[in-house]
């Protein structure tokens, strides 16, 4: 059925590719903004299937402007060179020194080992750590630096796979917990700098490492709550004592040895660079922090360029570049203004409605599709969106960016889930169940008490 | 047997077919690397991660199913001998489908007794039941225990 959902995606996105470069573009709409949005059409398709390399369709978006008259090449490739990508960087070698270190492991267990009291607290203890772990780092090295420690657990308590309550709750605290920290900063899931980086090159505007958090985490964490009572609403944990699993726990402490040196210069390393993101925002970009503590990571010699190439994938800046460049030629040329009039013109649609729109947009797309492409897709339509309704752009892309984060139905919908679900302690049914619920109270509690609590911190809505 | 899922019902059955023929179990779980395999280049192509992260993740979760997989048939080693019933046990790692038909022609298998998968997983997804290819492939009629 996917396969089959796939080919209908991909040829849909090429035949309207090819449809917009041969008809005349209609008025209102010049020739550079048809040829955007068929440049658009296409690389939507092809993020969407995954029938090239991610990264191979950000280089398809640099080259395609060019090639079809959009824009000068030289305009092209100077959007290419946006904050956001230097932070992703930055960012992801950063996560990369507290992994090699073992500094996110240590963090991860004695975390951990706070709740290791009962069975209810250690499930909690397990929610808590991957949302707060996924504050800091990439929510998939979250998700996969508590999969072997969470598997422990499950082992030392002789938790038998489909028939244990106990490891469902934990392996889905373990995936949601993850995903919703994952929203709460720039550095859980880099569609946030995606996002911001696209927002700053069409309207120039930005959002703060601190003012980030501010709007997010207390609307978050009540879904956090919700998370948990979800996960226990659904499977009535069997098991009462956890000493085997707290054993377990110790065994970890004890094998990881005492705090070394290479750890201590991350910590501090790290420190340092969230305090410089919170404090120092206004006098430097955050990308120029994510880059100093790069380079500090390497003048301490806390890692090793062999490391940081083995644990990142370098076409990271490859897509996040030719999204953020798509983003901005669709604003310059007016393409997704355009759309949106159109749209507009056939349906009528007020500021929160249409906030409600891209918000179930953006979920059912990431449910789909990986969320940096749900991201890169929406942006410029929401852009589009908010010039023609008179829509705060900020509003945009807090909607679009967090939605997009909060999969919860699927395995494909995020790697923590799928993550997750490779465990084989249960089954789609039960991720299922309970993510069809927390989707529905993700989109309620954002536009509910989000809009009306962003609307209060002065983020108003228009 | 397979990391998909295993029931003792469908263990039981086997043991009492060949207690009832007097024949051989051959007891055969497969390790199905499909699923860490998408999440492992899943990981690389959509999180971005390199290569060792990603390789450390799959081998954790394949040493999990090997031991799986050995557990389960220790346990169904014991319940064929409480019944006098022989038996052989195979651990593969690969396609369900492929290695139950490779397994059944290698020694001549009467019957190939299965249980209906628990897990859904991605392949599943895009290559549709299993059941269905195992059913039309088999050199011997296929009992699936729901």
């Amino acid at each position: 059925m996917f396969r089959i959902l796939k080919k209908i995606l991909l040829f849909t996105g090429i035949g309207i590719f090819l449809l917009l470069l041969i008809l005349p573009a209609p008025a209102g709409l010049g020739r550079p903004a048809q040829n955007a949005l068929a440049v658009f059409s296409l690389c939507v398709s092809l993020w969407a299937t995954n029938v090239l390399p991610m990264s191979i369709t950000g280089l398809i978006a640099i080259a395609a402007i060019p090639l079809f008259n959009i824009a000068e090449g030289k305009t092209t490739f100077s959007h290419f060179g946006n904050s956001a990508v230097f932070f992703i960087l930055g960012a992801f070698i950063l996560a990369t020194a507290m992994m090699k270190s073992g500094l996110s492991k240590r963090l991860a267990i004695v975390f951990l080992r706070q709740f290791d009291r009962s069975a209810n607290t250690l499930a909690i203890g397990i929610l808590l750590t991957s949302f707060f772990l996924a504050f800091w780092m990439p929510e998939h090295a979250v998700a996969s630096l508590l999969f072997p420690i969470v598997l422990e657990i499950s082992k030392s308590l002789d938790l038998k796979p489909h028939r244990s309550n106990y490891a469902k709750i934990l392996f889905l605290s373990l995936a949601w917990g993850t995903v919703i920290g994952g929203v709460c900063t720039f550095l859980g899931g880099a569609r946030n700098p995606l996002a911001i980086g696209m927002l700053k090159e069409s309207y120039d505007l930005n959002i703060g490492f601190l003012e980030w958090m501010i709007a997010v985490v207390p609307v978050v964490l009540i879904l956090l709550l919700f998370a948990y009572i979800v996960i226990n609403m659904f499977f009535k944990k069997e098991i009462k004592s956890i000493d085997s699993a707290s054993e377990s726990l110790s065994d970890s402490v004890r094998k990881m040895g005492a705090f070394s040196r290479n750890e201590l210069k991350v910590a501090i390393i790290v420190v340092v660079t969230i305090a410089a993101w919170i404090f120092l925002n206004k006098q430097l970009d955050i990308a120029v922090i994510a880059l100093l503590s790069a380079i500090s990571l390497f003048v301490f010699r806390a890692v090793t360029w062999k490391d940081i190439e083995r644990y990142i994938n370098w076409g990271i800046i490859l897509m996040y570049g030719g999204a953020v460049t798509l983003g901005s030629t669709l604003a310059e040329t007016g393409a997704m203004d355009w759309f949106a009039r159109k749209i507009f013109s056939y349906v009528s649609l007020t500021p929160f409605s249409a906030v409600t729109v891209l918000s179930l947009l953006s979920k059912f797309m990431t449910e789909g599709i990986s969320n940096v492409a749900a991201v890169a897709t929406l942006i410029p339509l929401g852009f589009g969106i908010a010039d023609t309704l008179q829509i705060n752009p900020i509003i945009i892309v807090q909607v679009i960016a967090i939605q997009s984060g909060l999969a919860f139905c699927l395995p494909i919908g995020t790697p923590p889930n799928a993550i997750a679900y490779s465990s084989g302690y249960f089954s789609i049914s039960d991720f299922v169940k309970g993510g069809i619920i927390l989707n529905i109270l993700a989109i309620l509690i954002f536009l509910i008490i989000g809009l009306n609590y962003w609307n209060l911190i002065g983020i108003n809505i228009q | 047997m397979s990391t998909s899922g295993y029931s003792p019902e469908a263990t039981n059955y086997a043991i009492r077919e060949c207690k009832k023929n007097k024949s051989k179990l051959l007891a055969c779980y497969i390790i199905d690397a499909e699923v860490p395999d998408a999440v492992s280049s899943w990981m690389i192509y959509v999180g971005f991660m390199g290569d060792e992260p990603s390789e450390d993740y799959k081998n954790v979760v394949l040493a999990e199913y090997k031991d799986r997989a050995q557990e389960t048939l220790d346990e169904v080693t014991q319940m064929a001998e409480s019944e006098n019933v022989a038996i052989k046990t195979f651990i593969l790692e690969g396609s369900l489908v492929e290695n139950a038909i490779k397994i059944a022609n290698e020694n001549s298998a009467d019957l190939i007794v299965i249980n209906k998968p628990q897990q859904v997983d991605f392949g599943r997804l895009l290559h549709g039941s299993v059941m269905e290819t195992l059913k039309k492939k088999a050199p011997c009629p296929v009992k699936i225990i729901d």
